[in-house]
């Protein structure tokens, strides 16, 4: 009786040990595990289902947090690499839209033809779901040499511009040709017709 | 502009280190900030910048596109669209066309272009400043604070093409009367939408007029006159104008009020200040300095600039 008292004590004891040690490193259990006297057979058996568990369980739940992280250090470099260095934007891209837009246009439209001092221009966009992914010039004056070098000039350079003036959030340029406000105006159209 | 002999680089518009060395009390200008954000606007424990639905008009005048940008919660609903307010989209097109009409205004009076304006009676001397419209005096006493304010750089007086020399306001006319059309536009809306931001954009000149309280800056690019596929910098600006005067756009147009030529040392020259007829003017007046131009900029006071040599060299306040 006795010696059922001492071995149940020292299970007791044992198992307490244990489970103040739960968060210790294996080192530490291990010892215990070793400490533990011949009586404490039960306790011997609870040792490695005590400490497992624990391990494992700590273990999914580090293997969780890593590659989350590792998917918002990702979403950090990308937004790092989306962003121009030069226009950092206060906190906008983590904001929810205040004002919810309506579906978004897809197709072709075509602006009107617009006259400038050098002739007609007028131009074609291409729309995504509401993002210019082309824009052509389906008509530009060509009537003398000055004109041609004119539009050879602006009219890729706007290309370029229509594309990235979106991603850039530029609400206007300074510097920009009268040839290039005739192409941005019949742009202009054509994007009012797309509701962008 | 391929064609004018390289002039080489001037100490005064290297490369680099002037970018960011202006005097410690001005804003620097590094396509981040301007010094004109809200500056005459009460400050309001901000809420946050939200942007805004955006719609744009143009019309051609002044022998150039003008373009309108409105910015306010709803102003680009259509009849039809949910949430379209009619009220609101008649007095958004009413206001748009009544800007369009001044500055049309403005072209019929001051046009070099058109023989019967005021401006060309004025040249062939068969009207007399006192005899002119309000608006003519209001615009000859500007062209004359802008020749003082500019030390002569600035002026009004001008070389015709037969040489003798005529009053010709072009070069202060499109910033005044872009600026005031903003501003009028702006005001005229005040009730609608509860504000729009205005900015009216007349051939790469800019001025910016917001009135709500809750919207973030304009976003204006200044082209990269050397390489113009890209922007060289870009202004936030709510309240205020952009000016760039450069050989890009329609050739050598800047007359040099000292030599009577045209001026092509540099490649261009932007201003950002409080109002476009004043950033306009500094521009101009500093694009026909050529290479004096930055040290002159030094010395202007409450206004951002951005200098590009014919060698692609930067400098900028």
């Amino acid at each position: 009786m006795r010696r059922i008292v001492i071995a149940v004590m020292t299970t007791i004891t044992g198992l307490a040990l244990l489970f103040s040690y739960y968060t210790s490193t294996n080192s530490g259990t291990t010892l215990l595990g070793a400490g533990l006297p011949a009586g404490g057979g039960a306790g011997a058996s609870i040792d490695p289902a005590a400490t497992d568990p624990g391990t494992a369980a700590s273990d999914p739940g580090a293997a969780a947090t890593d590659p989350s992280t590792a998917a918002t250090d990702q979403a950090a470099a990308a937004t790092d690499q989306a962003t121009p260095a030069a226009t950092p934007k206060p906190a906008a891209s983590a904001k929810p839209k205040a004002t919810p837009k309506p579906a978004k246009p897809s197709g072709q439209f075509t602006g009107d033809t617009v006259d400038t001092r050098w002739g007609p221009v007028q131009v074609a966009i291409e729309v995504k779901n509401g993002r210019v992914v082309n824009s052509d010039v389906v008509q530009y004056p060509h009537d003398n040499q000055r004109d041609l070098e004119i539009n050879q000039v602006a009219v890729p350079i706007l290309n370029q511009e229509v594309v990235d003036r979106q991603s850039a959030n530029i609400d206007g340029v300074s510097g920009a040709t009268v040839t290039s406000d005739g192409y941005r105006q019949s742009l202009q159209s054509a994007f009012d017709r797309a509701h962008l | 502009m391929d064609a004018t002999p390289d002039l080489g680089t001037s100490p005064a518009l290297g490369t680099g280190p002037d970018l960011k060395t202006g005097p410690a009390d001005v804003p620097v200008l590094s396509g981040l900030r301007s010094p004109y954000d809200a500056a005459d606007l009460p400050r309001l424990p901000a809420p946050g910048p939200v942007t805004h639905p955006k719609r744009a008009w143009v019309e051609q005048i002044m022998g150039m596109p003008i373009s309108i940008h409105l910015r306010a919660p709803g102003v680009d609903a259509r009849p039809g669209d949910p949430g379209f307010d009619p009220a609101a989209g008649r007095a958004l097109d009413q206001a748009v066309a009544a800007a369009f009409a001044e500055l049309r205004e403005v072209d019929a009076l001051f046009s070099t272009w058109i023989p019967g304006s005021q401006v060309s009676r004025l040249q062939r001397g068969e009207l007399t400043l006192a005899e002119a419209a309000p608006l003519v005096r209001e615009v000859a006493d500007l062209c004359d604070v802008a020749r003082t304010r500019t030390g002569g750089w600035f002026d009004a007086d001008l070389p015709g093409p037969d040489g003798a020399r005529r009053f010709d306001p072009t070069g202060l006319v499109k910033g005044w009367a872009v600026q005031r059309c903003g501003e009028h536009l702006a005001e005229a809306l005040d009730g609608v939408l509860g504000g729009v931001d205005v900015l009216v954009n007349a051939g790469g000149d800019l001025a910016a007029c917001c009135r709500r309280d809750d919207s973030a800056p304009f976003s204006v690019g200044i082209e990269d006159p050397i390489d113009r596929t890209r922007m060289i910098a870009t202004v936030p600006i709510r309240v205020g104008g952009v000016a760039t005067s450069g050989t890009a756009a329609r050739g050598e147009h800047i007359v040099s009020p000292r030599t009577g030529r045209t001026t092509a040392e540099l490649a261009s020259v932007s201003v950002i200040g409080p109002s476009l007829l004043w950033a306009d003017v500094y521009a101009t007046a500093a694009f026909a300095q050529g290479q004096d131009a930055v040290d002159w900029l030094r010395a202007l006071p409450g206004h951002s600039w951005l200098v590009v040599g014919r060698d692609g060299g930067v400098t900028a306040r």
